[in-house]
């Protein structure tokens, strides 16, 4: 069994992993790999269930999906070896003073010391969150036992059998590796959300080191990891919020890479990444769309640089990601909240105590202040413009489904105003430590 | 690194109204640091050494004595120990800090750790809410502090509740005293170095630690503004550039201690966490996490109803029982909602259900009435039927 969750766990992501380097090249450092690789992975296995299973309607045969997830890593791997190495020269930065190295490993020393209690968490300790037991591992566990999905509406296990309108992909990334292993096993179910949160810190340590240098990256690495409604949700597993957090960094990570390489790899994978945080969760959707198009309004005069072939492309791309994205996720809960929409009493100082009282987010709301104030300081700040207007939008967007929908009332009893700041924590800090620690260019 | 510096090329009048900003900034922090130190608040005192003292007070437990040591309550059956005061007037300015005073003589001579809960309701028929510490009791009187959970005059009443005492404890009083500094500064450090218990709405929010009334972040953020303000003050004053490095440090080191306090407090539930559950069979684990109750209807489920089968859930908690059974059990086994129709139905604490054992015949509230065969019973308030086809 143990050999098998292995597999199950490495195989997507050496699947990931080498359909980023055959699509991108070998431009990215293997922090980035690994924790983009792993979210590909993730993507890869969550699609080829749901096809198998709520598309083909049949039984899931999760080894045979193992296989065929193998073969495509080994064609990826072919095509990378059959590739001419890149005879670019790495971007040379100065090196860094004994100060800086010694932060920076103060840095990685507090960030790994964080994996003890989620690793111990995760292997020792049953799970215990009301929605992971009522929710998304429930249906994990019912399509891990019946290696099927049902899809009959009579059937007491409908769609997993909890909350049918809520987006399968979750708990299908659940059941992966205990289907794989041939048998339920709860510890094998959390694994990815241990998994979900290295990643998360590979990329954004990864990421922003190729953009704004080794310590700004570690900063702001730090700062993610710290998040201690973050650290909880990684340590007591079952919950969609952190794995909604990591798929919308990634989408706003590659964003930002397009935006300085202008290559349309960048530019698919973020859509990747944001369909995948579109299909996580009911908040997915509007998160992903605010990202995206936030990010291609700010960036109007980028576009209309791009051949008008490269537009058309993009936009065909975010159109399919749309398609789908309407097509696999039930909108029904959605659309009943935005039909009751009237302005909820008493939220605002729910929201302030929230953002600003209690440490679910640490320092997060004074930090995004304080950087949004340096960058209206520092008009030399790269991509100012879309950093501003991404955060406010973000916050805008939560606050506003707590102000002006039936979902106040989460808020009154604070249940979900800190899970919904942290789903995008993460991402915001990772547009400010971009802009803040790098100059605009020129060009 | 790209690291942006103020203060060059700036007009004066900009350098005079970031000087302004910055020494208001470094005032407002220090103000804001000492202000919880200061004894300016008002008092409250509801001390317990009659029954005349109980009136309008309500006590949700066996009342045993009332005298000078305080009330002397025992617990009801499946009820935690609670006294709440009488509705409330507290001074618009009061003191942070509420102190309770108890005593629990079924430790005997030692000390025994467990939770105590500071209740407290905002107006008459709303909810009660609570905030929790862990406190060590021993038969003589202890001083357990918690800080006023929310603004004086949103506060209708207080109330003090023991969920793991089994055995008789006095209450003494609850009061809002005034503190000497030191005894502030004492209860500062014993504050800022409690445990937060993970609890169910952990997943939702951490309050993190909350010192003479204020959290973390206040004393943070007032830190924040004291040394970045002092700093920029210092250097425009001296007409020298603002260095963005020192204050990105001063907020990393708010950060690196707001962090210190959330890891320290992760790793000891954590560690907690897996010494509990060390060792522990599957059965010993669910008995752990969810309760003694489910614990014994799963295994009791496990093995009368085959797979395939059918149960209902009667309980008064539509939630938490039918959820964790329904997980513990699917899909082999099927959780349904009419009791009327389930192959097996399990008893967990319900007020409305009722079995006639000799008739066979069980019903709950005004609900249809089923025929259905006792297959054991842990207690009167925890027990499995198994129903019969007419």
């Amino acid at each position: 069994m143990i050999l098998w969750a292995i597999l199950a766990v490495v195989i997507p992501l050496c699947a990931g992993g080498a359909i980023l380097v055959a699509v991108s090249g070998r431009r990215l450092n293997a922090m980035h790999l690994i924790g983009a690789g792993y979210l590909l992975g993730q993507v890869i296995v969550m699609t080829a269930l749901y096809l198998v299973l709520r598309v083909g309607g049949g039984r899931a045969h999760a080894r045979w999906i193992l296989l065929a997830i193998a073969a495509v890593a080994a064609i990826a791997t072919w095509k990378v070896c059959a590739r001419p190495r890149d005879t670019k020269n790495p971007v040379q930065r100065s090196p860094a003073s004994r100060g800086a190295k010694a932060l920076t490993a103060l840095l990685i020393f507090l960030i790994v010391s964080k994996l003890a209690p989620v690793i111990a968490s995760t292997l020792f300790v049953p799970v215990r969150g009301d929605d992971a037991i009522s929710i998304w591992l429930y249906r994990a566990k019912v399509v891990t036992l019946l290696d099927r999905l049902p899809l009959d509406l009579a059937d007491p296990y409908y769609l997993g059998g909890a909350a049918p309108a809520y987006p399968i992909f979750l708990s299908l990334a659940a059941a992966w590796t205990p289907m794989v292993s041939g048998e339920w096993h709860e510890t094998l179910a959390i694994l990815p959300w241990p998994l979900f949160y290295i990643s998360l810190l590979l990329l954004t340590a990864g990421g922003l080191r190729r953009l704004i240098g080794g310590l700004p990256a570690w900063i702001a690495t730090y700062l993610v990891a710290s998040l201690p409604l973050l650290l909880i949700h990684a340590s007591r597993p079952g919950y969609a919020d952190l794995p909604l957090a990591v798929f919308l960094t990634a989408t706003i990570l590659h964003l930002i890479l397009w935006h300085e390489s202008r290559l349309r790899s960048d530019f698919v994978f973020a859509i990747v990444f944001a369909l995948a945080a579109a299909c996580l969760k009911r908040e997915g959707p509007p998160l992903a769309l605010i990202a995206v198009a936030g990010f291609l309004l700010t960036n109007l005069s980028m576009i209309r640089s791009l051949p008008s072939v490269e537009n058309g492309i993009n936009a065909a791309l975010v159109a399919a990601a749309c398609i789908l994205c309407l097509a696999v996720v039930d909108f029904s809960e959605q659309t009943e909240v935005a039909s009751q929409l009237a302005w909820q009493p008493g939220v605002f100082e729910s929201l302030l105590r929230h953002a600003f009282q209690w440490s679910s987010l640490a320092l997060f709301f004074p930090l995004v202040m304080a950087g949004l104030i340096a960058i209206a300081a520092f008009p030399s700040s790269a991509h100012r413009t879309t950093t501003a207007n991404l955060v406010l939008a973000f916050i805008a967007f939560d606050a506003a489904i707590f102000f002006f929908t039936p979902q106040g009332r989460f808020a009154l009893n604070d249940q979900t105003p800190s899970r919904l700041f942290l789903q995008i924590a993460p991402a915001c800090i990772l547009l400010l430590a971009s802009s803040l620690a790098r100059r605009r260019n020129p060009t | 690194m790209h690291t942006p510096t103020t203060g060059h090329g700036s007009s004066s009048a900009q350098r005079r109204l970031g000087f302004i900003v910055a020494v208001l900034a470094a005032i407002g922090g220090a103000l804001a640091l000492t202000r919880p130190f200061l004894p300016i608040g008002g008092t409250w005192a509801w001390r317990i050494e009659s029954p005349v003292d109980l009136e309008r007070a309500s006590v949700n437990a066996e009342l045993v004595s009332v005298d000078e040591r305080g009330a002397q309550l025992i617990p009801q059956p499946n009820r935690p120990i609670s006294l709440i005061t009488p509705p409330l007037a507290l001074p618009a300015n009061a003191e942070s800090t509420v102190f309770v005073e108890a005593a629990y003589t079924g430790a005997g001579d030692g000390r025994r750790r467990c939770i105590v809960r500071l209740l407290w309701q905002a107006e008459a028929q709303s909810a009660y809410r609570y905030v929790e510490t862990s406190a060590r009791l021993s038969a003589d009187t202890t001083r357990i502090a918690f800080s006023l959970p929310d603004s004086p005059e949103k506060i209708h009443r207080l109330g003090v509740q023991f969920p793991e005492v089994d055995g008789p404890i006095f209450i003494r009083s609850v009061a809002i005293p005034s503190l000497s500094f030191t005894e502030r500064i004492s209860l500062f450090a014993g504050q800022a170095g409690e445990r937060e218990p993970f609890r169910a709405h952990s997943m939702n929010f951490l309050r993190g630690p909350v010192m003479l009334g204020h959290g973390l972040n206040y004393y943070l953020i007032a830190l924040i503004a004291l040394a970045g303000g002092g700093y920029v003050a210092v250097r425009l004053r001296l007409s020298q550039r603002v260095d963005a490095r020192v204050m990105i440090g001063i907020f990393l080191l708010a950060w690196l201690l707001s962090d210190g306090q959330a890891t320290a407090n992760l790793d000891r539930n954590i560690a907690l966490d897996v010494r509990d559950f060390a060792g522990k069979s599957r059965e010993g684990q669910i008995a752990f996490s969810e309760g003694e109750d489910i614990a014994w209807a799963w295994q009791r489920l496990v093995a009368e109803c085959p797979e395939g089968g059918t149960y209902a859930v009667v309980s008064d908690d539509p939630f938490r029982p039918a959820h964790r059974l329904a997980y513990l059990l699917a899909p082999l086994r099927t959780r349904v909602e009419d009791y009327a129709s389930a192959d097996f139905i399990v008893v967990i604490a319900s007020s409305g259900a009722r079995f006639d054992e000799l008739g066979g015949v069980f019903s709950l509230r005004e609900g249809p009435e089923a025929k259905a065969t006792l297959i054991d019973r842990a207690s009167d308030q925890l027990y499995l039927l198994r129903r019969e086809s007419r």
